[in-house]
């Protein structure tokens, strides 16, 4: 086993009345936070996960939630653990 | 504020992502993916590697590897989204069981048919291939030789394999993959609007009022743009959604019209359509008039089976499949009569109040219509047929090429179109559209190759079909498979592939950079490099040509496919290729060698190494001497310039994201055959069918017929294949992920709980699902994604250790030459 991290974010399309509660269940499982919210019927999800295996049950378990419509990716990185405590200069 | 690289990272997430969500604007998120310079990445541009959507992808490389990628947000097609196959993207090319280096079957130091695969030097492998490829051609002739390719290629590996095969060794036994999945789309444009590829664009995505999707699953097959078109259902109320198919799948979550048909009967519901647009006096007649003209296509065509089939012999026109006579509109109408609700209910199962809101859709003169259709239609023994029937319907109302009005045939590869269709890499073809079997067309091809005078043969090419049947019967004895895994792929494998490949009396190369099923049946594996390893060019579904640099080295001896076609051809002098002949007529090609004349002629090498882009490799353009790609391209793009297929220049695509062909003074073309956007249409005309001679698109009068083979006594279910969002057809690639094998590690057969039930099995029970032809084993799933009818099952075919092509029937469409993959008659046991 590696000790990669995968840093991804999601856009989901949801059905508007539907909005709440999925980022409701997102947020309540590890790693995985809600940092953007439309009404409309969007979430955009930031996935910090140890494993593709573990990305690809949750967008499993997500494209399976009532009300989601589409799972997208937006972002995706991976590097070692150690690469990513280094510090970066300036922002 | 101390800041790791971590933070910087998620930061960056965010941001594209609430970006390409519209939630933010693009210049804070190009600003922070910029600010990565701190995290040491270099990021480039790049359409994605699977689908024919063509989605543009932002690729970052450290240390000669690829780490990270984005969707990209100056890409008009996906606007800084990825589907989830995005995820595999930083990962295809490092599977542990990369190909690095050739490998020959031998026993003793020896070559040998049975022997072990033994790793060679790519000098040891070039010289047993060249041993057998002019074996052939002495003792047969060109006719021996064949190569299957691929809408995987890229433009330059499309384009080097057809004036390889059809200039240089002189056979017209090329075909790619998109036989499998493009023919019978090729086959409708030609004979309708006598140019290939859809007029729209998906731009008519956010135009339209209406979207029908014909058996396409878009939801896990073109994700993209089924976010746009869900983006457009959700925040237009009025807009409507209709979802067709033989079972219910991801898609009818937005279905506003959900329909489930019988299969093949999609043909019915066509001319259901046609005939109540009719009937209800909806015909845009000014559209017509000036547009439009009328045929009727022979019927009883057979199913493009081997000729001794009984089908084969009963059908009246087989040997004159594409037939077709001049009519007029009443003709068609009268035609059409046959075809009313009590006859199309029957049939497709599919109610009056059903068939009428769905033709209602087209009918309504205020309603702008998408229909998008992929696979169900093309892989059909009438996809041909089909796809007439959905331009007719699109003709009859006027709804075509305006923002909005848009028949779209969807493609699977990434570059079937721009690869396959336009390079022309198949058996009949030449690029920009022409055809081995026209004599000016052939000349014209000569002259830019630079080759003499009835350098390429007449006769078509055997096709992919044709191939592996004339492999089996020994006449094709060299076979190069590149970049695509036939053998997992192609129907009906026990009894036509499998024989062919372990047929003593032929050579198999197989150039791959995975070990799949192909590579395993073969006599030499060749590694190739693949994706961002080298330069390359795609063409997608809406006629956008792009272009990306190679961002890292190919691992171990792994070389492009184009390395591999044009270093093999400095194995052959040109006296062993070409006939004494045709040599004495032109003697000025004497004493060169193959690769002299086709690529050392003064075009394809006519840019120095001092064109390259300094920033990026380019380890093929090195190796020859000059800038490879760009030649190649340059001397491709004269076949299209002022034919309505007009590229633009080779260095103008490194800069932007793709432009849609014909692409005339720098300018784009969205809309084919519309006055106002297309510089090929007649000066004040709305409209012009210009790629047929009296500028007509054609309405063909074609029937419903039965398909080759439906559900019997001994096997009572209907078999359909397909494939799943997370594994790409034949999973070479995304299965090499192996953290995904638990997500969805094997293909199952998903069934209706009540058929589960009386055959006495459970959701998880192991069955033997099998036809006339084989068997495999595999697991029923009765829940999830696809529900199932009763009496239809559904049979995934990413998985190399459920071969579901042991069961299906090499039934083809006789026009197109494309196999439905989608119909046959199948019996499940418990196991």
């Amino acid at each position: 086993m590696d000790d990669n991290v995968h840093i991804s974010s999601l856009v989901v399309q949801v059905k508007p009345q539907s909005v709440d509660s999925i980022k409701a269940q997102c947020c309540a499982r590890e790693g995985v936070d809600v940092p953007a919210v439309d009404p409309v019927g969007k979430l955009v999800v930031l996935l910090e996960l140890p494993s593709q295996r573990y990305i690809v049950e949750f967008i499993d378990w997500l494209q399976a939630r009532e009300g989601v419509i589409s799972v997208s990716m937006v972002y995706h990185h991976v590097e070692s653990r150690l690469a990513l405590e280094q510090e970066v200069q300036g922002t | 504020m101390k800041l790791t690289r971590r933070d910087f990272i998620k930061s960056s997430a965010v941001a594209t992502a609430t970006t390409a969500a519209g939630m933010s604007t693009a210049v804070q998120a190009q600003n922070i993916v910029t600010d990565a310079q701190h995290t040491q990445l270099q990021w480039s541009k790049a359409p994605c590697r699977f689908c024919g959507v063509g989605c543009g992808v932002n690729v970052a490389v450290r240390d000669n590897r690829v780490v990270a990628t984005h969707g990209d947000m100056q890409s008009p097609v996906n606007r800084g989204i990825n589907c989830i196959k995005g995820y595999f993207l930083s990962k295809i090319m490092y599977g542990e069981d990369r190909l690095t280096q050739p490998l020959l079957r031998k026993t003793n130091g020896e070559y040998d048919k049975n022997g072990e695969f033994t790793p060679v030097s790519w000098d040891e492998a070039f010289d047993v291939m060249a041993e057998k490829y002019k074996a052939a051609l002495r003792e047969k002739g060109p006719g021996a030789i064949g190569m299957f390719g691929s809408g995987q290629w890229t433009i330059w590996e499309g384009y080097v394999a057809n004036k390889l095969m059809k200039a240089g060794f002189r056979s017209n036994n090329l075909d790619p993959n998109a036989r499998h999945c493009m023919a019978s789309a090729v086959f409708g444009f030609m004979r309708t609007f006598g140019s290939d590829e859809p007029m729209g664009c998906y731009e008519d995505i956010e135009a339209a009022d209406a979207f029908v999707l014909w058996g396409a699953n878009m939801a896990e097959m073109h994700p993209i743009l089924w976010t746009r078109i869900t983006d457009r259902r959700l925040s237009h109320p009025h807009v409507r959604v209709s979802v067709l198919s033989t079972f219910e799948h991801r898609s009818f979550e937005l279905a506003d019209q959900p329909i489930i048909f019988t299969p093949q009967a999609d043909l019915a519901i066509l001319n259901y359509i046609a005939r109540y647009i009719i009937e209800n006096d909806r015909v845009n007649w000014d559209f017509v008039n000036e547009n439009v003209r009328f045929m009727e296509g022979n019927v009883d065509i057979g199913y493009g089976l081997r000729p001794e089939h009984r089908l084969e012999l009963a059908a009246h026109n087989a040997r004159d499949s594409a037939g077709a006579r001049d009519i007029d509109f009443e003709r068609f109408r009268e035609f059409l009569q046959q075809y009313d609700a009590d006859m199309v209910t029957e049939i497709s199962g599919v109610p009056k109040r059903q068939l009428d809101a769905l033709a209602e859709l087209y009918a309504d003169p205020d309603t702008k219509v998408m229909s998008f259709w992929t696979m169900g239609f093309n892989q059909h023994t009438r996809g041909v047929w089909a796809n007439h029937m959905i331009y007719n319907i699109h003709l009859l109302t006027g709804k075509i090429s305006t923002p909005g009005n848009s028949p779209f045939s969807l493609t699977g590869q990434p570059s079937a179109c721009g690869t396959a269709r336009e390079v022309g890499t198949f058996s009949h073809r030449l690029p920009a559209d022409m055809v081995v079997t026209n004599d000016h067309h052939r000349r014209y091809a000569e002259e830019i190759w630079r080759v003499p005078e009835g350098t390429i043969q007449s006769q078509p090419g055997a096709h992919a079909v044709l191939q592996n049947r004339m492999l089996k019967d020994g006449d094709i004895n060299v076979y190069w498979v590149q970049c695509n895994n036939n053998v997992q792929a192609a129907a009906n494998l026990v009894e036509e592939t499998y024989p062919g490949y372990r047929n003593p009396d032929n050579f198999i190369i197989v150039s791959e950079a995975y070990p799949t099923v192909t590579a395993e049946l073969a006599d030499l594996i060749l590694p190739a490099a693949m994706w961002v390893e080298k330069e390359g060019a795609y063409g997608n579904a809406e006629r956008r040509t792009q272009f990306w640099q190679q961002m890292v080295t190919a691992p171990g001896e792994a070389r492009s496919d184009m390395w591999q076609m044009m270093e093999f051809s400095k194995r052959f002098d040109i006296e062993e290729v070409w006939p004494e002949a045709m040599l004495d007529a032109n003697p000025e090609y004497r004493g060169k060698t193959l690769y002299e004349v086709l690529f050392r002629n003064g075009q394809v090498d006519a840019y120095g190494l001092d064109e390259l882009n300094p920033d990026f490799g380019n380890d093929e353009s090195h190796h020859f001497g000059y800038y490879v790609q760009k030649g190649l391209f340059e001397e491709y793009a004269r076949f299209g310039r002022g034919k309505g297929k007009d590229l633009d220049s080779f260095d103008s695509y490194h800069q932007s994201r793709g432009k849609l062909w014909p692409v005339v003074d720098g300018q784009e073309t969205r809309w084919r055959y519309n006055g106002d956007y297309d510089p090929y249409v007649e000066e004040g005309r709305k409209i012009h069918f210009y790629a047929q001679a009296d500028g007509r698109a054609i309405i063909y009068a074609v029937p419903y017929e039965p398909p080759a083979e439906a559900p019997s006594e001994d096997y009572p279910l209907w078999l359909v294949t397909g494939r799943v969002l997370e594994h790409w057809h034949s999973g070479s690639m995304t299965r090499r992920v192996p953290e995904l094998h638990r997500a969805y590690p094997q293909a199952v057969v998903y069934m209706h709980p009540e058929d589960a039930r009386e055959l006495g099995v459970r959701r998880g029970s192991e069955v033997r699902i099998a036809s006339p032809r084989g068997d495999m084993h595999t697991r029923v799933e009765t829940r999830g994604r696809n529900r199932m009818p009763r009496g239809v099952v559904y049979v995934p075919w990413f998985d190399a250790s459920q071969l579901i092509n042991k069961v299906t029937l090499d039934a083809t469409d006789p026009i197109s030459k494309q196999t439905d993959f989608k119909k046959c008659a199948c019996r499940i046991e418990a196991v």
